[in-house]
């Protein structure tokens, strides 16, 4: 019996030990996929991890058929009317101000990816090698230029949001964060990053569809605009339009080829593009819901741009259908498939699936404006109007002067409206609007107004009324809240 | 007093015989005779004379002679068939009618890693036999599992080489395709059971219960179907010839909108939705003015062939088994067909008294066309008035987004071309009687090519684009089995095993995806203007794993029967501190009738043996590399990119399934009444589950050990021989399983949706259809009128149809009137036409929380019904199979009826038939408008939800064996002819083409554009040499 133990024993120690030396056997490792060990050794490394970030924007953009864009950047505003009738529908609800926990527009996930991806970036890039500095340098640049590009437009869609600045490396940083102030995510990672990024560039990469000194400088600029620090604004700015080598890197093109702006976007007015590859991206749904019957553009524009004093805009035929749009009293309710829109493919307006079709996201005339609301809130009205008149003059229309402020009590006020409505119609459909009007504190009287003198006008009425500023930014997706119980929804949503 | 007298007498005679001693019996004289079954003359068959030694065969006629005492007996004995011993009593000639038998208890079972006496069993394994498996000559082995087999759930398709899902007691997992049971063909575990050509195939072994199946360990869970394919045994070279021609066609076509019908849904639809968009109705264009029928163009009568020949043998060294199949099936959809292949050859040869070695080698080569999933979506959706034929002939182009269906079946390559080769080898090695030593390697090679082409004529934006794949699987499996056996004092029958196996599977994918090809002369991805980076790739991925196993088993008089197994696995899959996992189980039996107190009911009771039975298995459903942090590709642009995609768990591991299992076996009357019960509990738990995880971490899942769920169900198979005379026998069974599934536990926030409307969510049954529940269809405006407390109120009008006021239970009403809304307390006010949705909370707002258990695709009970009969050399028979109690969600007719959908989107016209239309009417389906906002039509609602209960009469069987007599004077052993009607009834309300279709595993009852089910008259002839 002993003997029979004995032997049990050994035979099970045996497979034990045997067991063992099979762990070798075993460990498997993936060899057509990658992991953090075998990553992070080249500038290629890196360089594929930020174009997967690019990779995330598009794909963050193009949620719902485009919806994310538009609806984030466009359809809060008074520059497009959402139909409610289309398969579409959640862009009528952005657009009168009824956002809800559900809607598909609440998700910041994705951005939340390109953050984590940038985060990796940033722990692993200073330990790579085998690469000059100034190389190196640009790819730390890089990642902290996306990071606060990304935080920057969390805080401007979210207002408050949950701050991540370190990588999720293994399941023990899985965590459940509150939702930080926006302040503090702006001071100690946006601002911070972008300076860090203007100290490490390498200026001499002038890739227009990734990161390069052109895009930190509009962001810098874009950030301190949102931040009302004009100074910065105007330093920026003028880093931009002023010195070597974003001088004369960047031109406006001619006011007859306005639309190529957009349509082509990779003018030397482009400073940074998202590039469309049909093979690779699919058709660009963007551009397809802003030309579509997805959204109308809001008639008062189309209107004042037909008024005197605008109707000889360049940018006005080749920006929308001024032959055939039509808005009869009903347009509102009987949406008749002929948006106005199509600047991104004029004449034929509905593009075809099959065309490239880029989203500028920054270019020389949008900064040229931010300079000028800048300089104008200095009170250097003169140096803004020079700016203005830059983009005033590529347009076809007279210069802006001094003089014809001089009756108004608020000039800088007066002034800041000129170069608003500028903005306006220069970069209509290209997402700048809603944040120009919440930058400036124009949101809630312009869409009330928007609702009280057009969508009433036209009977609708199904409008929620801007009552308080929560309501300038967006719910928290009820999953994500379902997932991190830490998360307080906004506002009364 | 007379009793003892005879008995005396009957002493008296035995010892004066023993007295005589041998003398006696040497003095014999010839006995002739022949042995005939109901089918006729039997050949080999065994004569013996009794307490002697002397032996005979019967000859090809069924003849033979011996020398035996006249007065001695003979006994007549045969493999399958009860053994009959004839008296002799002074007769010279004999003519004896062996029946087969009916109880086989000494029939031996296959089970994991070696063979089991039926009567020995304690687990629950049912088993199929070759004959049951060919009388419906089935291309694959689900047509000829299905129905047959109590607590098996297959679902087929009639698409030409498609996969069925199989599912043994019920879902027990939540990952999808993880509820797929484990097939070991020969020992040899493999992926694609569709490469088995069930003519080959010898025995079928399902084993349910987890004492069955631990010794299979982590891959069991889902229980273990065991394939053993033939080998020779009969000395004479046996040849089978076999051909089979069947005719195949829609088993039933949907009432689909013409011309007319679509003209005025689109008058309708926008009078309704007040659009104005009308596509175009120019009537002197021709691409609009045509009237199509279009399942009348898709599908076609299809007519396949099989044909499969097999030699077999055995002398004393060498046993042989070689075969050679080939089918060419022709699938009712156009130009779709699977042709397939296949060559086996199984060898033993016994080397001398103690070394056994053996290979078995089968190659099989597909080559299929699969149907394009969208051709049957354009089929249904596309208006009639579009044209399929230019004028000049040539298909016509896309019209409106949509694709021409007949042009993209007919157009390009949608070929799969796959070849399948399993080899495996062994020796076997005998030290003593008891003990043997058995070592095996097999392996597997698959390898699939793809070719998809879609000439620009298919494309929206006139694109051309194309795809080619090649996938090559290989997989070996390398096994050492110790056996040892004894039986001691003919009482105690002492079984071990122990084993030790290792196991690689590997696979290598590259797929190339190219658009803008320059022309549509080559078919391939050689000639094009365009690589889409993210489907073109070559990715490889792979698996190992160990395993120690054992065995122990103790019989005493097959009365008391005890089991044990247990397996001790590692795999790759897990992380290191989590990679070993330990599944034991046990079980026992209990042969009731042979205790002394059961005497008295062995004349109706002959056997009855309870089963009691635990065990622990696994399952490893997930990915290769689940455990570690991955990074994955995307693209930007025309750039590449790779970023952090998956979080590492090293802690992730097994997930367990224990199961308890109780059996009862009853045998009554000669075997002429059998009847097999099984009660199971199922409890799966540390269920690998891809867990939501807040994504301000980057990562949106991560793979855990979390949630359970549990699975209990009852299972009954009768067998019964109703008559049985010389001329006549009449044979039926019947088998049922309820089966009830709910998830137990699952982690916080980890409801999820599959399809929008299966809720994955504790105290749910996977399949578990959610969503809206439709009260009523508003009638008029003033319909969404309530009391206070939420009684519907009936709106009054007058002769010209104004509205007067409301009623309650037919008394004015004045009081206070609610209204529901949609989506928020500010939402749009439902109106006539409108879905009234059952407002669970009664809050006013019809939102999320109004959201209820709306039905499920799990079918309380599933089973079949065989019945046979058989008058000398005809046989009939009839076999039903049946699913109750399972709701089908038509995916297909919500994507058609959909209200976002544009006016070039067809409904059903009987879903347009019960739509509300006009004020007042009593409708079942919203008006058909375009009102997007109040989501009518949304998916995860009871519109789209139908009774999935079925019962089909499979198919209906006459076969015919010519007399042996008639087939000896043309030189063939037997021939045997019969025709087959299949699936030419199924009682079932469903909608849709055919209420069963695969379907993944948490979305079970999800009809997205089935394969319409076919019904075929079949052919065939058998030839045995």
């Amino acid at each position: 019996m002993k003997k029979t133990i004995t032997k049990i024993c050994i035979l099970l120690l045996s497979v034990f030990a045997f067991s063992s030396c099979l762990n070798d056997f075993l460990n498997v490792q993936p060899v057509s996929q990658t992991n953090s060990d075998k990553f992070w050794k080249t500038s290629g490394d890196a360089t594929a991890a930020f174009t997967s970030i690019y990779a995330d924007l598009q794909n963050n953009f193009k949620t719902q058929q485009g919806l994310s864009y538009i609806g984030w950047y466009e359809m809060r505003s008074d520059n497009f009317y959402g139909n409610p009738n289309s398969g579409a529908y959640y862009y009528s609800d952005i657009n009168k101000n009824q956002l809800t926990a559900t809607h598909p527009d609440a998700d910041w996930n994705i951005w939340y990816k390109s953050i984590g991806t940038a985060n990796y970036a940033i722990y692993y890039i200073p330990g790579m090698t085998g690469m000059t500095d100034i190389v190196h340098n640009n790819l730390l640049a890089e990642a902290y230029f996306l990071r606060a590009y990304c935080y920057f437009n969390i805080i401007r869609i979210w207002g408050n949001a949950p701050m991540v600045t370190k990588p999720s490396l293994s399941i023990v940083d899985v965590t459940k964060p509150t939702r930080d102030s926006s302040k503090l995510i702006m001071d100690s990672v946006i601002v911070k990053d972008i300076n860090k990024a203007l100290t490490l560039v390498d200026v001499s990469k002038a890739d227009v569809y990734r990161f390069n000194v052109g895009a930190l400088y509009s962001l810098a600029t874009d950030v301190a605009m949102w931040n009302h620090d004009y100074a910065n604004a105007v330093y920026y700015s003028g880093l931009l339009l002023y010195t070597s080598p974003t001088q004369t890197r960047y031109s406006l093109v001619s006011g007859d080829n306005f639309n190529t702006v957009v349509s082509i976007a990779t003018t030397s007015e482009n400073i940074w593009t998202l590039k469309w590859s049909y093979q690779n991206n699919g058709y660009n749904p963007i551009v397809q819901s802003l030309t579509s019957s997805y959204t109308l553009t809001a008639k008062p524009l189309v209107d004042k741009w037909k008024s005197s004093g605008w109707n000889k805009d360049k940018r006005r035929y080749q920006t929308i259908d001024t032959l055939n749009a039509s808005y009869p009293s009903n347009h509102l309710t009987a949406i008749n498939n002929n948006n106005a829109m199509w600047k991104y493919q004029p004449v034929t307006r509905l593009p075809q699936n099959t065309n490239e079709k880029y989203i500028p996201l920054y270019r020389l005339a949008d900064i040229i404006l931010l300079r000028a609301e800048a300089l104008n809130k200095q009170g250097r009205f003169a140096d803004a109007l020079t700016e203005l008149n830059k983009i005033r003059t590529r347009a076809g229309l007279f210069s802006r002067k001094e003089a014809d402020y001089v009756s108004k009590t608020d000039k800088t006020l007066a002034i800041e409206t000129d170069i608003l409505d500028e903005r306006q119609f220069e970069l209509l459909g290209e997402g700048k609007r809603w944040f120009d009007l919440v930058r400036t504190g124009r949101a809630i009287s312009t869409m009330n107004s928007y609702f009280e003198t057009y969508l009433k006008l036209y009977g609708v009425t199904n409008y929620t009324t801007f009552t308080d500023s929560w309501q300038l930014y967006w719910p928290v997706l009820q999953n994500n809240i379902i997932q991190n119980g830490n998360l307080v929804q906004t506002g009364l949503y | 007093m007379r009793i003892i007298t005879q008995n005396k007498s009957k002493l008296c005679l035995v010892a004066f015989l023993l007295f005589i001693g041998t003398n006696l019996f040497a003095q014999k004289i010839t006995i002739t005779g022949n042995v005939s079954d109901l089918e006729g003359p039997m050949q080999s068959v065994n004569i013996a004379e009794l307490n002697s030694s002397t032996r005979s065969i019967t000859d090809g006629n069924g003849k033979f002679s011996i020398q035996a005492d006249p007065n001695g007996s003979l006994v007549i004995s045969f493999i399958g068939y009860e053994s009959q011993t004839v008296k002799l009593n002074g007769k010279t000639t004999i003519k004896v009618v062996l029946n087969e038998s009916l109880q086989n208890l000494d029939e031996v079972v296959v089970v994991g890693y070696g063979t089991m006496k039926k009567r020995d069993i304690t687990g629950s394994i049912s088993s199929i036999s070759a004959k049951e498996l060919e009388a419906s000559r089935p291309v694959n082995l689900a047509d000829a599992l299905q129905g047959k087999i109590a607590g098996l759930d297959i679902m087929t398709s009639s698409e030409p080489g498609a996969n069925s899902s199989y599912r043994i007691r019920g879902t027990s997992t939540l990952s999808d395709g993880g509820s797929n049971p484990l097939f070991i063909v020969d020992g040899m575990e493999v992926q694609n059971i569709n490469n088995i050509n069930p003519r080959d195939i010898a025995s079928v072994e399902v084993l349910k219960d987890a004492a069955s199946t631990a010794i299979y360990g982590s891959k069991s869970a889902n229980g273990v179907i065991l394939i053993t394919t033939k080998e020779g045994n009969s000395t004479k070279a046996k040849v089978s010839l076999s051909y089979s021609l069947k005719q195949s066609q829609i088993s039933k076509l949907m009432p689909q909108m013409n011309r007319l019908q679509g003209v005025h849904y689109e008058q309708l639809r926008n009078y309704l939705s007040g659009n104005y968009w009308i596509p175009n109705r120019d009537s002197l264009n021709p691409s609009f003015t045509a009237d199509n029928f279009y399942q009348s163009m898709l599908f076609h009568k299809a007519y396949s062939n099989q044909i499969d020949a097999s030699i077999s043998g055995a002398d004393k060294r060498i046993k042989y088994f070689i075969s050679a199949g080939y089918v060419n099936e022709q699938g009712i959809q156009i130009n779709t067909y699977n042709n397939r292949m296949t060559t086996r050859i199984n060898v033993d040869y016994k080397g001398n008294d103690k070394l056994t070695v053996g290979s078995r080698v089968a190659l099989t080569a597909t080559n299929q066309r699969q149907a394009s999933w969208g051709s049957r979506a354009q089929m249904l959706q596309r208006p009639a008035n579009f044209s399929v034929y230019e004028p000049d002939g040539s298909y016509t182009p896309v019209l409106a987004n949509r694709p021409n269906p007949v042009a993209v079946n007919m157009l390009g390559p949608n070929d799969y071309k796959n070849y399948n080769l399993n080899l495996n080898e062994y020796v076997e090695y005998r030290f003593i009687p008891a003990l043997s030593f058995k070592s095996s390697i097999s392996g597997t090679l698959y390898q699939s090519n793809m070719n998809y082409f879609a000439p620009a004529i298919l494309d929206q934006a006139l694109r051309a684009k194309s795809t080619n794949s090649n996938r090559t699987d290989v997989s070996w499996t390398q096994e050492n089995v110790l056996n040892y056996w004894k039986k001691i004092n003919n009482a105690h029958e002492i079984g071990a095993m122990g084993g030790f196996s290792l196991q690689e599977n590997a696979t290598d994918n590259t797929q190339l995806n190219v658009t803008d090809n320059i022309t549509g002369s080559i078919p391939t991805s050689n000639a094009y203007g365009g690589v889409v980076m993210g489907q073109t790739y070559s990715t490889w991925t792979g698996n190992k794993m160990a395993s120690f196993f054992g065995r122990g088993s103790y019989s005493y008089k097959s009365r008391y029967l005890f089991n044990t197994n247990i397996r001790y696995d590692g795999s790759s899959r897990f992380g290191a501190n989590t990679r070993w996992g330990l599944f034991p189980s046990a079980s026992s039996g209990w042969r009731f009738t042979d205790e002394s107190f059961m005497k008295w009911s062995k004349k109706i009771l002959k056997d009855a043996k309870l089963r009691v039975s635990w065990g622990v298995t696994g399952n490893q459903w997930t990915g290769d590399f689940a455990s570690q942090g991955l990074y994955g590709t995307s693209t930007y642009a025309d750039y590449m990119g790779l970023s952090p995609s998956q979080l590492s768990n090293p802690n992730l591991g097994w997930e367990q399934t224990e199961q308890y299992n109780t059996g009862l076996d009853l045998i009554f009357f000669d075997g002429r009444l059998k009847l097999t019960a099984d009660y199971y509990k199922k409890m799966t738990s540390n269920v690998l589950y891809q867990v939501s995880i807040p994504q301000t971490t980057g990562f949106k899942t991560l793979y855990k050990n979390i949630g359970s769920v549990n699975n209990n169900g009852f299972e009954l198979a009768i067998n019964s021989t109703n008559i049985r005379t010389k001329n006549f026998q009449w044979n039926s069974s019947l088998n049922f399983a309820f089966n009830r599934n709910v998830i137990a536990s699952i982690p916080e926030g980890g409801q999820q949706f599959i399809n929008n409307v299966f809720i994955i969510d504790k105290g749910y049954a996977v399949g578990t259809m959610y969503g809206w529940k439709r009260e009523a269809i508003f009638a008029y405006n003033q319909s969404n009128a309530f009391t206070s407390d939420w009684k519907q109120l009936t709106p009054i009008f007058d002769k010209k149809d104004r509205f007067q006021g409301y009623q309650l239970n037919g008394e004015a009403y004045t009081g206070e009137i609610k209204q529901l809304r949609n989506g928020s307390s500010i939402g749009a006010i439902y109106k006539g036409g409108d879905v009234m949705w059952d407002d669970i909370n009664q809050d006013g707002v019809i939102d999320a929380k109004d959201r209820q258990v709306l039905g499920c695709g799990q079918p309380d009970v599933t089973g079949g019904l065989w019945t046979e009969f058989k008058y000398k050399n005809f046989s009939l028979s009839a076999f039903f199979s049946f699913a109750l109690g399972g709701q089908v969600f038509n995916e297909t007719e919500f994507q058609n009826s959909n209200q976002y959908w544009s006016p070039v989107t067809r409904p059903s016209p009987v879903v347009l038939a019960h739509s509300w239309m006009a004020p007042g009417d009593i409708a079942l389906y919203p008006s058909p408008a375009n009102t997007a906002t109040l989501d009518n039509t949304r998916e995860a609602s009871d519109l789209w939800i139908q009774d999935g209960s079925y019962i089909r009469l499979k198919n209906i069987r006459l076969g015919y064996s010519l007399p042996k007599t008639l087939t000896k004077t043309i030189g063939i052993e037997s021939m045997d002819v019969f025709v087959l009607l299949q699936n030419f009834i199924t009682w079932s309300n469903y909608s849709g083409f055919d209420p069963e279709f695969p379907s993944g595993g948490l979305s079970v009852g999800y009809d997205y554009n089935s394969y319409p089910k076919s019904k075929d008259i079949l052919f065939g002839i058998n030839l045995n040499f």
